[in-house]
């Protein structure tokens, strides 16, 4: 039945599981964008990891192209079949392989449903975030594929916060599995990189996925309106006052009346110009204040009604109607067509003015239904797809609408990514130099383009040429180039990334950033932020703060450093479990790659899946893949709140067991680390933020938990003196900028439920192999995430006691490893004498830092490096 | 060739919401054993774009039409319709040949309609189970012809004679209302259903009429349809449909009551393409609108037993039944009506004593179908598998149902698991237990 060259692909599966019949065929020939369609020549259902290797792996030895797809209700056309490629369907593979309450995360096959896994760990108090409207259908594998959005990702982000995992079955066959449970495994972040990146790198197989705990309390408001534009201008005034709901969606009249005519009706008054659906959550505490202050907010734009959802099933019945209006589009006329644009919030009404002025235009019926808080439009243009004058209109229509979004600063997708729909639209936010830098990173992990070809990037005669730079990134890409030239590695010179973190070497040139300092864009409404990499941290720090906004890390008290610094390394603030990574923040990254050609990566918008993700390589890259110039980042209120307090306990694991209780409330706190010192006894410091209601009442249940046990609260800070609980941490697990010559710092990355024993393993280890400094050990432990900082000083022979300690530290780890225990370690500080002999020992390099174990990965890391350093044309 | 429904096909939007509520899905994972990837097998045939292969016509024929999907489209497709419309198109573009198919028509159009052959059937199988010839004849199959032996294995014990006899004589049969007379009911007795299922026919008129209600049960009424509907004999299935309607207008009832709920879910949607009640004859133009007019106005409302006893409110008195009990929800109560789990529930709660455990997925199909588990054993079973695992997890004694074809298709599933004792039965004979005397 089956042709050359697929006659002999039979042999590596199961029988029955590869569809041939070619009427069959026929309905896998597009996914939920119906526009375009290609039938496949064959499709093999795969049910486990080891058959997608067996089929992708016949495909590399045939060099027949594979396209991987999961449900196929993605709406861009990502799991479109390409002429003569087997479709590689994950359908089978739905098994949730763990459920790790404790750790707060899940690991999944590809084929799992979204809401399944949320529907599994709801009953534990745990949600998977993430909530595409089409989560109901929708695999997690497309997730990843598209790094999928939905109403939610206001405040929790999008897929890619949410991914902490990956095992990736590349093109040529080989599985590599990527970062894991614990945070911070080190090396570039290729779990970024995979995820959005529409199959075009490899197959995923399996996902560990981050899990949330479900709010303690929830509040669903509806406000309707007359007008489309009050609407709008709620949202606004509601980001603005520095509220965050978990969403703001509107939907306009058209929507509202094919969902009311459908089985997701939902109660939308149908006379009504538009109706927006907020939703807080939170802690209990909080939620009236937070909720009184938003209902003022939306009052003041006198809305016809409004409406507050009184138990959990009018919630759901709210929430049916948004999740069901794509569908019920079909209502409308035979075929829809969604569009995804996203803009900076303020520009949210005046772009979506012209995208109805377009419509009208191109006489197309277009309807409104987005997610307002993040700028992302959804119009759904509803036409009859037999029609060749119609379908032509609203392409063009469609077109003009994105247009109208990267007019106005924003993207030409949000959260559907690129697929064959957008193509040619790529050209309109990238330049030559920038498709070729995804390109090249794309041939370095599939040079045969055998994974998804055709999707994503527009042919290369469309690319553009690049607009002329700015004068002093030109001075710096002209220096980065006469290095190169010269056979030298380009070292970016700014502050903040420590000697020891620097790729530094006789063979670098540094090449300073200094002079290029200063916001370059800072629309504080947007809650965004663009600014050259000299910028000094603080500088920025400062400024937010004037806005009463943040990007949460706090850096130790009295160090310094420059944006490119502090990106280059990456820290983790005290507050991370809570508020995420410095790379979460990131939206943005233009810069000047090692062979002197400029690029840039990513944009002004919250919400941005038009390519690769390249820009998040960029935190904690250390340098290594080019000179950063300019860093745009993601904002978040100030919050108005803080309480840190500070427990002391006689015994460690006394400390340990009452952060792992915290942990298992439903308490949100801010930062939750448990201390071990030489000096003092074994401390649990919690800092609460939030409203004060929120922070006072989950500060006030935090010391209930404590009661009973043998530890007493010795101290209680607010405000700025709170913020310096917070600094304290974070020099506790960063090295500030004055570093003594006898210092060390050792970071451990594992499960929060394995901090106590590791914690206590480690004391050992260093009090054996290096005794005298015992007295100035200091064990800090981020409760939330898993990470282990070890601090000792060593008077006068530093120099040799790190090298006595690494070695058995690495070989712990590697047990640990052994025993199938997450973990990871880096040496985060040492001298400069003995980090020479440390890196030449170090069993991996983090592209710059010393891991004490390989990274997953590794191999394929130093590829997408080398990618970056690829000449132009070469 | 244009359907009739072929219009409805272009409503969908290609979601896929309705992907993870298939069963069929469900079990092998394929697009087409989807409701979209159907729908577009349906869509690409009718305009001529793709042709239907033995393979393609597979998928179409395992659709058990459980009507999950429509519970969730938002485009509101009704796949009921649209998969009756386009079957009789198919049977009429290419007609189906061959024994089974001859079996098939046989036994819907000589058998279904005439309860004499029923009862002389089920003589027949009564005879042949009591008999002992079931061991041997069952034995003979195995080495013979596995696949029939499979169809006989899963014959169900059918109750004695006496038991199975509802009313003799030629006249419908009228059951006063106990008290003060509070409406007038017709019972509908189904086909095989009212042979093999005589007692809970038994338990639905004493419920009835200790809540004050008069039930008619009229006896030229014959089978609802829906197994013809099924398989695509529309004429068949409106000419059983026009004379059930006949015969219950003319009995002058408040309401069709249905103890079953695949054929209420029949009798209460019209055939695709026409308006209830009008003549079969000529099909309707492809631009039709979809077939949404109520039943004509002198023709009494069709009400799910349950649904009934809840608009009517129970007043007789109940004394307790220590049970612990779950609920499955048939495709055809709770897609196809629209009638919630709260109905049911609501009903047993008055019941004392009694406890109602949640199964997880009851409202997924447990692959009965009619006669589907008969025809695609190879889908109906690991659909039933899912099922069983759900009730056995459930900690229950007893699963309530409102079809009692699934009560049958799921008891035959819990007995091969290990679990004999367990008890399959239809709300209103939980009902009937706990009246008082």
């Amino acid at each position: 039945m089956l042709a050359a060259p697929y006659t002999s692909l039979a042999a590596v599966l199961p029988q029955g599981r590869l569809v041939t019949d070619p009427a069959e065929l026929r309905v896998y020939e597009c996914d939920a964008l119906p526009v375009h369609k290609t039938a496949p020549p064959v499709v093999a259902l795969c049910a486990s990891r080891d058959e997608v290797v067996a089929v992708v792996r016949w495909c590399a030895a045939h060099a027949v192209p594979f396209v991987a797809r999961g449900a196929g209700t993605g709406l861009s056309g990502g799991a479109m079949p390409v002429p003569g490629a087997v479709l590689l369907d994950v359908n089978r593979m739905r098994r949730i392989k763990t459920i790790d309450r404790a750790n707060r995360f899940a690991v999944v096959e590809p084929g799992v449903i979204n809401l399944h896994l949320s529907q599994a760990v709801e009953p534990d108090g745990y949600i998977y975030a993430p909530d595409p409207s089409s989560q109901s259908a929708c695999t997690l594998g497309g997730n990843v594929a598209e790094n999928s959005g939905g109403p939610h990702c206001l405040k929790h982000g999008v897929t890619s916060d949410h991914v902490l995992g990956l095992e990736v079955v590349l093109p040529d066959g080989e599985v590599v599995r990527l970062g894991g449970p614990h945070a911070e495994p080190g090396g570039l972040d290729l779990v970024a990189l995979l995820t959005g990146s529409e199959g075009t790198l490899g197959v995923v197989t399996e996902i560990t996925c981050r899990l949330v705990a479900k709010p303690e309390s929830v509040r669903t408001v509806l406000a309707i309106y007359d007008s489309m534009s009050r609407a709008c201008r709620t949202v606004a005034e509601i980001t603005a006052a520095g509220i965050l709901p978990v969403a703001l969606e509107i939907l306009d009249r058209r929507t509202i009346r094919a969902v009311e005519a459908s089985v997701y009706a939902a109660g939308y008054p149908e006379n009504a110009a538009a109706v927006l659906l907020i939703e807080l959550d939170g802690f209990e505490a909080g939620m009236d204040a937070d909720e009184a202050r938003l209902l003022s907010i939306v009052r003041a734009q006198s809305p016809i009604d409004v409406r507050a959802a009184r138990d959990p099933k009018e919630r759901a019945k709210l929430w049916k109607g948004r999740k069901g209006a794509f569908g019920a589009m079909g209502r409308v006329d035979t075929d829809l067509y969604v569009l995804d644009g996203c803009v900076p919030r303020t520009r949210l009404e005046a772009t979506l003015e012209k995208v109805v002025a377009i419509a009208d235009r191109h006489g197309v019926v277009v309807s409104n239904v987005f997610h307002a808080g993040d700028g992302n439009l959804h119009p759904n243009i509803s036409y009859d797809g037999r029609d060749a004058d119609a379908t032509r209109r609203v392409l063009a229509a469609g077109e003009e609408m994105l247009r109208a979004c990267v007019d106005a600063g924003g993207t030409i997708s949000g959260e559907h990514g690129i697929g064959v729909e957008k193509r040619e639209f790529m050209t309109m936010i990238y330049d030559r130099n920038d498709l070729a830098l995804q390109v090249e990173v794309r041939d370095a992990i599939d040079p045969r383009g055998l994974a998804n070809p055709g999707k994503i990037f527009p042919a290369r005669s469309a690319w553009k040429t690049p607009f002329a730079l700015p004068p002093a990134a030109a001075e710096i890409a002209e220096r980065v180039h006469a290095a190169a030239v010269q056979g030298r590695r380009a070292v970016p010179g700014g502050e903040g990334a420590h000697a020891w973190t620097r790729a530094t070497g006789p063979d670098a040139t540094v090449v300073s950033v200094l002079g290029l300092a200063g916001v370059v864009d800072y629309e504080p409404a947007d809650f965004t932020i663009g600014v050259r990499a000299g910028t000094r941290w603080s500088e920025l720090e400062r400024l937010l703060a004037e806005h009463g906004q943040e990007i949460p890390l706090e850096l130790a008290e009295g160090e310094g450093g420059t944006v490119g610094g502090v990106l280059a390394r990456a820290p983790s603030g005290p507050r991370r479990g809570r508020t995420g990574s410095l790379g979460a923040a990131l939206l943005g990254v233009e810069g000047i790659r090692p062979n002197g050609e400029p690029f840039k990566s990513g944009g002004m918008v919250v919400k941005n899946v038009a390519g690769y993700q390249l820009w998040k390589l960029f935190a904690g890259a250390r340098g290594a893949l080019g000179v950063v110039t300019r860093a745009n980042f993601k904002l978040r209120p100030l919050p108005e709140h803080r309480i840190a307090r500070v427990a002391e306990f006689r015994v460690a694991a006394e400390a340990h067991a009452f952060a792992a209780a915290l942990r298992d409330t439903r308490l949100e706190p801010a930062a939750a680390f448990v201390i071990e010192s030489g000096e003092g006894n074994p401390k649990v410091v919690v800092v609460f933020e939030g409203n004060e209601g929120a922070a006072a009442g989950q500060s006030e249940r935090a010391r209930e938990l404590l009661a009973g046990r043998d530890a007493q609260i010795t101290g209680t800070s607010t405000g700025e003196r709170a913020v310096a609980v917070l600094r304290w941490l974070a020099g506790l697990s960063y090295p500030g900028a004055a570093l003594p010559d006898d210092l060390a710092v050792v970071r451990l990355s594992v499960l929060p439920a394995h901090l106590a024993a590791t914690s206590e393993a480690v004391g050992t280890l260093v009090a054996e192999a290096a005794p005298g400094a015992l007295p100035h050990l200091v064990r800090a432990a981020d409760a939330a995430t898993g990470l282990l900082t070890v601090r000792w000083r060593a008077p006068g022979s530093h120099d040799a006691w790190l090298p006595r300690v690494a070695p058995p530290l690495a070989a712990f780890l590697a047990l640990e490893r052994s025993r199938g225990v997450p973990i990871q370690g880096e040496i985060a500080y040492a001298p400069p004498a003995a980090a020479a002999t440390i890196a030449a020992e170090a069993a991996g390099s983090s592209v710059g830092g010393a891991l004490l174990l390989p990274v997953p990965g590794g191999t394929l890391a130093a590829r997408v490096a080398a990618a970056f350093a690829v000449p132009l044309g070469g | 060739m244009r359907f009739p429904e072929y219009p409805r096909t272009l409503d969908s939007v290609h979601s896929g919401l309705c992907i993870p509520h298939c069963p069929t899905h469900g079990i092998t994972g394929r697009e087409a054993d989807s409701p979209r990837g159907r729908i577009y097998l349906m869509r690409g045939w009718s305009e001529g774009a793709l042709e239907l292969t033995p393979e393609a016509n597979r998928h179409l024929d395992q659709c058990i039409v459980c009507r999950a999907c429509e519970s969730v489209c938002p485009s509101g497709i009704s796949m009921t319709g649209m998969m009756e419309s386009f079957r009789s198109a198919r049977r009429t573009a290419s007609p189906p040949r061959g024994p089974r198919e001859a079996a098939l028509r046989f036994f819907l159009r000589h058998v279904l309609p005439r309860r004499d052959r029923i009862a002389a059937l089920t003589d027949a199988l009564e005879l042949h189970q009591r008999s002992g010839a079931r061991r041997v004849v069952g034995a003979v199959l195995g080495a013979l012809a596995p696949g029939l032996a499979r169809l006989h294995d899963m014959q169900p014990t059918v109750p004695a004679r006496r038991e199975r006899r509802l009313a003799a004589g030629p006249d419908s049969v009228t059951h006063p209302a106990e008290g003060t007379r509070r409406a007038r009911v017709g019972l509908f007795l189904g086909c095989i259903a009212s042979e093999w299922f005589a007692p809970l026919h038994r338990a639905t008129i004493r419920v009835l009429v200790k809540q004050g209600v008069e039930v008619v049960v009229p006896r030229e009424q014959t089978c609802c349809g829906a197994l013809h509907r099924h398989a695509g004999l529309l004429d068949d299935a409106a000419a059983l449909f026009d004379r059930n309607l006949r015969v219950f207008r003319e009995a002058g009832v408040d309401a069709i009551v249905v103890n079953a709920a695949g054929c209420g879910a029949a009798l209460k949607e019209p055939l695709p393409g026409r308006a209830a009640g009008a003549p079969p004859a000529t099909p309707p133009p492809a631009t039709a609108p979809p077939a949404s007019a109520a039943l004509p106005a002198a023709a009494p409302p069709v009400r799910d037993v349950s649904e009934f006893l809840h608009g009517l409110g129970l007043v007789a008195p109940m004394r307790a039944l220590p049970l612990r009990v779950t609920i499955d929800q048939p495709c055809h109560l709770v897609h196809g009506q629209r009638i919630g789990p709260e109905i049911v529930e609501g009903l047993l709660a008055r019941i004392p004593e009694l406890t109602v455990v949640p199964l997880p997925g009851s409202e997924r199909c447990c692959g009965a179908g009619g006669i589907y588990n008969l025809l695609h054993p190879e889908m109906a079973e690991p659909i039933l598998d899912e099922k069983v695992d759900a009730i056995r997890g459930s900690g229950a004694r007893v699963l309530v149902t409102s079809n009692p074809g699934c009560a049958m298709h799921i008891a035959r599933g819990l007995a091969r698991s290990g679990l004999p004792a367990f008890e399959g039965v239809h709300p209103v004979e939980l009902l009937n237990r706990a009246l008082a005397e």
